[in-house]
């Protein structure tokens, strides 16, 4: 490590400029000594270096956290064997596309390695979106972090940062979705709404309304029919600033969960390229985050746009349009 | 406490390195103390304070019982507060016995009313502050360098002079412990739990190595290398850096720059039947007939059967505008005149003794020799003639100077100055006065064996002066001037050796003096008259003399070609030059070898200054980055927001200025209304221009080649 050499190179230059101006034996032992001291750091971490090479290391970390939860990264041995590493060095590559956040990891540790050793990185967990880890190499140190051996890993590994749910301002009403029309209600039977008509060649006998037939002198049928609602979308107004996609995510969780709770599906409508996704519930949630994290469609689905409700969402307020 | 060892072993080092520290003062100064008392209180108080930074969780609690403790201890202290100082002044006032002797600080200092012959209740006070810093230091804060201060800064004055290097356990046991707490800091850090047997086994290596280094070259083997001088002294030249103690620097500079051309030590177990080559070493004219002593240089130490000029150590406390050479003055202002030409270019100037003044050109190196400066070949001093017969005295007496004789020319190895004082006390020199004892040691000696060139080398495993003295049937100059500067030393009169050429000149005409004519003699130092010179050899020794003298014009015409030949020789390198002096006295051996281990310390001397150079520039640019970077850090965190804004755009601009990216419109934007407008800038926009100029850095960074981020890292400092 370059300030583990730099610090190292001060107090040589010390010793050695100590030397230099003290005439007696002191100045001399004190300089072969700051001399030795890298040597003998290597000669006693060697051997526990080249064990912990040997048995190599895995890099882990959540599969999936809230944002703003404790981000932790695990490092254990491949094989779960007692060993002693002097220094470990591992130089993750972090990266929140979503977020546009490219970070650079830094695990260092020393000591043995039974157990996973666990390391908080919360700045990863700061705004939404899919991270993805990646180190190539990691070093093992002596004591000193002057000498080193690198040891090949190759770890890939991503966790999703899920918004956290946010009450939006203006929430959609639930009960004044007006009805737009009705619709016969496929495969029949009992429904609140029906539509009367005239009989017509393969009508159930078991629709015809007698009463209302004997009154006309012709043959009525009662049809069961179901509402035709107007429809909501949510639509959400991404832009490239992190933290106000993060408040804007945390309010679609809220409002999909909403949605599904008062028994409609929530149909999400991308504003890049119109494609309309539908959510059922809170697994399908997640689902769909993955998704838009990595910028791949999710449940596709048609609505009809004509008797559909916008419910925007931006990055300081919401707001409701006919498309 | 979740690991025992670890506290166990943190706890012990504490310990250790307290007692270490104290003890390095204690065996350094020769301090008086009671060691069980303090040895306890340590072990007390570095038991209380690591148990209390071990189990003690909670910040406010631990600062509140460090408090209560703090509060009690003072109160400790104002109770005993006339014996502690009484104590301090006693520590002090041992630590200025030694310093006064060297340097320009009092010798005394009054503390307290009582008067104390011991220092153990203010090396107790020392302890507890040493013990509460290092184990907060090493057991909570687990940092480093406030352990390496307090430790490091205790033992500074053991090594302000190199004569009061401590007992060497403590010490080695010091420099052990803080170096293993230096290779596992990183540990330490990482892995507090762990850290009690990593620590153990590196301060057990640290220690063994310590010790074999110390077995491979002790401290009473041990010999400066002559490229660390040299380093010096160039460093020296090349900064042009000159301390307080400038003429001392100059002192220990010129030696070492004038170092290889000269015999520094003269080994006598080496010297035996000498051959004279009558090589022409110098003319001299002067006004008086008769003997001449022209002297060249004087040896400090002898030791080993060696003398040897002022080390370093003692020409760096030579004290400061004291002219030795000019200091001592005639009864009789009888003033004369020599002119001197060499016949190679010299080093050093060859003066008669009672020198006026020192001519242009020449200076003084401490009371070693006169140095040529420019190498001339030809000189004219005023002096007083010397006479035995004459008196002598100094006006220019320095206290300080005296001091510096007293510490440097009476020294002897113990051996040697037991024997010689048995010898004294045999034959009556011990019973007399002091300002008797250089005459009598001058008759003892001068009479011992007699004169012959042929003396043999001295047998192996003998002391040189109590073989000549006791053994040998004859001697000269170099036998008989060691044999008496080495009495007068042991019966406690300041003497030295000194070498240069004694010749016969002859009143108005030049005089040849080859190196036949080299010669020793013996310097005894009187406070009231100085350096006065004594002839210890017998008067059967007559130098040898050429008859050949030159007239007046043909001396003018050979000083004209010497000038000639001296331009050349400046303009020349430093050629060597092969004074075939075979005598022992005066050896100015200028040979090829060491010209040529010159020019290869020149080499490395160049090479660790390019290194040290390098290292310097390393370090600016690192501490240049550190700077610029909190700076900017604290622009952007600090302050109102609109200022904040335009710190953050202004780096955002300097990022562009290496990427192609144009900045987004709602960035100019914000920074604009910031810098131009009475709005203010809002958390949410000055959010927006930080991702910004993060994210636009990330890209910076990952878009360029490793020669790019370096630059961009450590030069641009983006």
């Amino acid at each position: 490590m370059i300030k583990n050499i730099l610090v190292y190179l001060g107090i040589l230059t010390g010793a050695f400029a100590f030397n230099i101006f003290y005439y007696a034996w002191f100045s001399w032992f004190l300089l072969v000594l700051a001399i030795c001291i890298p040597f003998l750091s290597l000669i006693v971490s060697l051997p526990f270096m080249i064990s912990s090479a040997a048995n190599s290391f895995i890099v882990f970390s959540h599969k999936s956290i809230n944002i703003n939860d404790e981000f932790y990264i695990g490092v254990t041995a491949k094989k779960r064997r007692t060993f002693f590493c002097p220094l470990l060095k591992i130089n993750l590559k972090a990266e929140n596309i979503f977020a546009n956040q490219h970070d650079k990891i830094k695990i260092t540790y020393g000591g043995t390695l039974m157990k996973p050793v666990y390391k908080k990185f919360n700045k990863l967990s700061s705004h939404c979106g899919s991270v993805e880890l990646s180190a190539k190499y990691c070093k093992v140190y002596d004591f000193m972090g002057i000498f080193f051996i690198p040891v090949k890993i190759n770890c890939k590994f991503n966790c999703v940062i899920m918004p956290k749910s946010k009450k939006p301002a203006l929430l959609p009403d639930c009960d004044k979705i007006s009805v737009v029309g009705y619709k016969p209600k496929s495969g029949g039977g009992f429904s609140d709404f029906y539509e009367l008509r005239q009989y017509q060649s393969g009508d159930s006998l078991k629709n015809i309304h007698w009463k209302l037939s004997s009154k006309y002198d012709d043959l009525i049928v009662r049809e069961p029919t179901q509402p035709v609602y107007k429809q909501f979308a949510v639509k959400i107004a991404l832009n490239s600033n992190s933290g106000d996609n993060d408040s804007i995510l945390a309010r679609l969780m809220y409002v999909c969960r909403y949605f599904n709770k008062n028994g409609s599906l929530c149909y999400i409508l991308s504003d890049i390229d119109g494609s309309v996704s539908s959510v059922g519930n809170d697994s399908e949630l997640k689902m769909y985050f993955k998704s838009l994290y990595t910028n791949t469609p999710y449940n596709p689905c048609t609505i009809d746009r004509a008797n559909t409700l916008i419910y925007s969402i931006f990055a300081d307020c919401e707001g409701v349009n006919e498309e | 406490m979740k690991n025992k060892v670890s506290f166990f072993v943190d706890f012990s080092l504490t310990a250790m390195l307290v007692l270490g520290v104290l003890w390095c003062n204690i065996t350094a100064f020769e301090v008086n103390v009671n060691p069980i008392v303090i040895i306890v209180s340590t072990l007390i108080f570095t038991s209380i304070f690591s148990l209390i930074s071990a189990l003690i969780k909670s910040r406010t609690k631990f600062l509140l019982s460090i408090a209560v403790i703090a509060i009690i201890f003072t109160f400790t202290v104002l109770f005993s507060l006339e014996s502690i100082l009484s104590q301090t002044g006693y520590f002090i006032n041992q630590i200025l016995s030694y310093y006064s002797k060297y340097l320009a600080v009092p010798d005394y200092i009054i503390l307290g009313t009582e008067n104390s012959n011991d220092a153990t209740l203010f090396l107790v006070f020392i302890a507890f502050i040493l013990c509460s810093v290092i184990s907060v230091s090493l057991i909570r804060a687990r940092r480093l360098l406030p352990v390496s201060i307090i430790s490091i800064s205790p033992i500074i004055p053991c090594f302000i002079l190199v004569n009061t290097l401590p007992s060497l356990i403590p010490l080695i046991l010091v420099v052990s412990i803080l170096f293993s707490l230096y290779i596992t800091s990183f540990f330490r850090r990482k892995n507090p739990i762990q850290n009690g047997i990593v620590t153990i086994i590196i301060t057990a290596f640290t220690i063994l190595t310590a010790v074999v280094i110390c077995l491979i070259n002790p401290v009473e083997g041990y010999e400066r290398y002559e490229w660390q001088d040299n380093l010096l002294s160039y460093m020296h030249e090349l900064t042009g850096f000159k301390s307080n103690d400038s003429l001392n620097n100059n002192i220990s500079k010129s030696l070492n720059e004038i170092g290889n051309s000269l015999s520094e030590k003269e080994n006598l177990a080496e010297i035996g039947p000498i051959e004279q080559k009558s090589d022409k070493a110098m003319r001299i004219f002067t006004e008086t007939n008769g003997p001449i002593y022209l002297k060249g240089l004087a040896y400090a130490d002898f030791n080993n059967n060696e003398w040897s000029i002022l080390s370093n150590e003692q020409s760096n406390i030579f004290p400061k505008d004291f002219n030795s050479f000019t200091m001592t003055k005639s009864h009789i202002t009888n003033n004369k005149e020599i002119s001197i030409i060499t016949e190679s270019s010299q080093d050093i100037m060859y003066s008669p003794y009672f020198s006026l003044e020192i001519p242009e050109n020449f200076s003084a190196l401490g009371d070693v020799c006169i140095r040529n400066n420019n190498k001339l070949l030809s000189y004219d001093i005023n002096y007083s003639p010397y006479s035995e017969s004459l008196v002598y005295f100094t006006d220019e007496t320095s206290k300080e100077y005296n001091r510096f004789v007293e510490a440097t020319y009476l020294g002897l190895p113990d051996d040697t100055k037991q024997k010689m004082r048995e010898i004294a006390d045999r034959n009556g020199l011990t019973a007399l006065k002091k300002s008797e004892i250089p005459n009598a040691v001058k008759e003892f000696v001068s009479k011992k064996g007699y004169y012959s060139l042929d003396t043999p080398k001295m047998p192996d495993g003998k002391d040189f002066p109590v073989w000549f003295l006791e053994e040998a049937d004859s001697g000269y100059c170099v036998h008989y001037a060691t044999a008496a500067a080495v009495m007068l030393r042991a019966l406690g009169v300041p003497a030295r050796y000194v070498t240069g050429y004694y010749a016969n000149a002859e009143s108005g005409r030049w005089t040849t003096v080859t190196s036949d004519n080299a010669h020793a003699w013996v310097e005894y130092y009187d406070s009231t008259a100085g350096w006065i010179p004594l002839e210890a050899t017998p008067s059967s020794f007559r130098p040898w003399q050429y008859n050949n003298t030159l007239t007046d014009t043909e001396a003018e015409q050979t000083t004209q070609q010497q000038d000639v030949t001296q331009s050349v020789t400046e303009q020349a390198t430093n050629a060597p030059d092969t004074l075939q002096e075979s005598t022992a006295a005066v050896q100015i051996d200028k040979n090829e070898n060491n010209n040529k281990n010159t020019s290869d310390y020149g080499i490395l001397n160049t090479v660790l200054i390019s290194v040290g150079i390098v290292l310097a520039i390393i370090l600016t640019i690192i501490i240049r980055r550190i700077i610029i970077l909190r700076t900017r850090a604290s622009q952007f965190e600090k302050g109102r927001n609109n200022r904040r804004a335009k710190y953050i755009y202004r780096y955002i601009l300097k990022i562009m200025r290496f990427s192609n990216n144009p900045i987004p419109n709602e960035v100019e934007e914000s920074a604009l209304k910031a810098k131009f407008s009475n709005h203010t800038i809002d958390k949410k926009e000055l959010d927006v221009l930080l991702n910004y100029a993060d994210n636009a850095k990330n890209e910076l960074y990952n878009n360029s080649s490793l020669i790019k981020r370096v630059y961009f890292k450590f030069i641009v400092v983006i």
